[in-house]
């Protein structure tokens, strides 16, 4: 591990709905390296979404204080957070990452648009992104033309084509049979050999863990245990 | 930023739910529509009544003597009647200016006796479009003791061309007038009032008959522009022959077809309210279901970072998209409505399955044809209506994205 992308410290997010108060974090540190292919896994409601989100700066820790690409998140405003996510992170979620009447070529240009590509240039990158992925033949394809593993593998390609320093995805094969999984897997792997990309993604799937060079165990809010695999790294 | 994917995001935002979509378009097309075709109807009509009343009998201005419009007294006349119509020629907004007389009598022919009114009209000036005999043929055998019959007066008293006709009246100076007429023709004015009681005499014979010298009961008075009757009326008071005498606008003649011009164009008002209400509610309520549908693909968008901002001129864009659309459907068909009714006209009755009707109205007839005169101008207040509209009826859905928190959206 080199560079340092993500630092979190005592990070403690608090739910609180009516009366009630969920403490979906209880306290994390945890510090993400460039080029890691990190898994972040644990039970349904142990804290995987809550802690993506509060790395992806889309939500903000009730206590504690997170270090992004050196930028103290607590410290951004509601646009500077967006203006982050927009140039420096790409995102897959568990569904509905696309936009449904966009085509697939269309749909990677959209996120270069809103960073304020160039027509050409971007559609030239949206085409090659695709392309190197293996996913040609979907550009003109649009969502409900595709399968829900091809779907998947377009909101990777939309979260990779502006190269950005880090991809979050939060169960981004919760839909998907074990072939398409693996798929997924596979090119987001090759993505980071080659490329030197970093992600981190949150799975309860066994064989997706597989694919991972870290992987993070999380339970009732807190880090259960932080492994290394170095065979696979 | 090059944001070419706005109006394309729009468009195919449309197609998300055709039917919903094609349905707004729809109620906004047919808002529009109803506003063209309505406000062209109205203004049509208050053409026809504006030029068939002021057009042959009233005239944009008319000169009389004072009290003559109220009490209608055979010696309230003017004086010096030549030297006023070439005062009133003189002025360069004057199209043509016409002397009048109008006498109340008693007629006879052979033992029935009738009431009729002497209409007193200078035969070589009432047989073009715009005068009381629209014939210059009719006009032609006016004089020398020869008059014309209205149609109704004729039918109703067995009158026909040919016979003689006594007249007995009121001269200016309170004496008994009377005279022996020869009917050359009878007559179908565009003038009711000369249908139903005319005896249209030549001017010198009416001054005749009622011991005029140079005088006559009103001058009419028609513009080459109905809009310059100010500007015409202050200059035609400023002329030295005119002095003593009443200068009259048509709307002070005859109030009444002011009032109804007026009431026409507020009766379109009504339906451009209408045509609003059509596309709010289409606007409104397709915006605001999109956008509700639309909840976690807008999250999605907010969560890669899209700025509030931009999401706000796609759903916008999508609504003026939906107005723009739908108010070019109403156009389109305003104006084939137009077209089809420009050479022919469109009947009202038509649309009551009743048989064409004429009616009268302060003397003239009033046909249910009418000639519709669509204007760019209504095009455009239409086009603004539906699209100022179209902006207020996104406020909604505008404040639903605002308040849109991209983790919130996306959960579920
Ligand atoms: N917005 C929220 N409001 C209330 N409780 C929440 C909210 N988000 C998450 N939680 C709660 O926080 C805990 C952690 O949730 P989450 O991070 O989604 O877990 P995971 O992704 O591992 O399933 C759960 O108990 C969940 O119910
Ligand atoms: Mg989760």
């Amino acid at each position: 591990m080199d560079e340092v992308l993500v630092a979190a410290q005592g990070v403690k997010k608090v739910f609180r709905t009516g009366d009630i108060a969920v403490e979906a974090l209880r306290g994390i540190d945890l510090e993400i390296g460039s080029g890691e292919f990190m898994a972040i896994v644990g039970p349904s409601g142990s804290g995987k979404t809550t802690l993506l989100n509060l790395i992806g700066a889309l939500d903000v820790p009730t206590d504690g204080r997170i270090v992004l690409f050196d930028r103290d998140l607590g410290a951004l405003s509601r646009s500077e957070r967006a203006e982050l996510r927009l140039r420096s992170l790409g995102f897959v979620f568990q569904a509905y990452n696309l936009v449904p009447v966009l085509t697939a070529r269309e749909n990677v240009e959209f996120v270069l648009e809103l960073q304020g590509m160039e027509s050409k240039k971007r559609r030239a990158r949206a085409e090659e992104t695709l392309a190197e992925l293996g996913l040609g033949e979907l550009a003109d394809r649009r969502p409900s033309q595709m399968s829900g593993g091809q779907q998947q593998r377009v909101a990777v390609a939309r979260a990779v084509a502006s190269r950005p320093g880090l991809v979050l995805a939060d169960e981004p094969t919760a839909n998907l049979d074990s072939d398409n999984a693996q798929a997924l897997l596979q090119m987001m792997r090759r993505l980071r050999d080659e490329m030197g990309m970093t992600f981190v993604f949150s799975t309860h799937d066994p064989l997706v863990v597989s694919y991972a060079s870290r992987v993070v165990t999380l339970r009732d809010g807190e880090v259960q245990s932080d492994e290394r695999k170095d065979t696979c790294g | 930023m090059a944001e070419n994917s706005t109006l394309r995001l729009a468009w195919r935002g449309l197609g998300r739910n055709r039917k919903r979509s094609v349905l707004a378009i729809a109620a906004i097309g047919l808002g529009q529509f109803a506003f063209l075709a309505t406000a062209g109807i109205m203004r049509g009509y208050a053409d026809h009544y504006f030029d068939s009343v002021t057009g042959p009998l009233v005239g944009h201005v008319q000169i009389v003597a004072p009290g003559w419009r109220e009490e209608r007294a055979v010696d309230q006349t003017l004086d010096n009647v030549e030297a006023m119509l070439a005062a009133i020629r003189g002025q360069a907004q004057v199209a043509r200016a016409v002397p009048r007389i109008y006498a109340p009598v008693l007629a006879a022919l052979e033992e029935e006796g009738f009431v009729g009114m002497v209409v007193g009209a200078d035969p070589a000036l009432e047989g073009v479009a715009n005068g009381l005999l629209g014939s210059e043929q009719l006009a032609g055998l006016l004089g020398d003791g020869r008059v014309l019959v209205g149609k109704g007066l004729a039918r109703q008293h067995g009158i026909e061309a040919g016979a003689e006709l006594a007249v007995v009246g009121q001269d200016i100076d309170g004496s008994i007038a009377s005279a022996l007429y020869e009917v050359a023709a009878v007559v179908e004015s565009p003038v009711e009032l000369v249908n139903s009681t005319g005896i249209v005499a030549g001017l010198q014979d009416a001054q005749a008959l009622l011991r005029m010298d140079d005088e006559a009961h009103e001058i009419t008075v028609r513009l080459h522009e109905a809009e310059q009757i100010n500007q015409a009326a202050d200059s035609l008071g400023a002329q030295s022959a005119l002095q003593g005498v009443e200068i009259k606008r048509w709307h002070e003649v005859i109030p009444q077809l002011a009032g109804i011009i007026k009431m026409m164009d507020m009766y379109s008002l009504v339906v451009l309210g209408i045509v609003c209400l059509a596309s709010i509610a289409g606007i409104a309520n397709t915006m605001m279901m999109s956008t509700f549908e639309r909840r976690r693909e807008l999250g999605m968008l907010l969560a890669l970072g899209a700025n509030p901002g931009r999401l706000f001129r796609m759903v916008a864009t999508e609504a003026v998209l939906l107005g723009a659309l739908g108010v070019l459907l109403g156009t389109v068909l305003g104006a084939c409505f137009a077209a089809l009714t420009a050479g022919s006209g469109f009947d009202l009755a038509e649309l009551g399955g009743e048989e064409s009707f004429e009616m009268g109205f302060q003397g003239v007839q009033i046909a249910s044809r009418v000639y519709p005169e669509v204007r760019a101008s209504d095009v455009l207040a239409g086009v603004s209506a539906v699209l100022v509209t179209a902006l207020s009826a996104c406020v909604w859905p505008l404040l639903h994205v605002a308040r849109l928190e991209p983790v919130e959206a996306m959960r579920t």
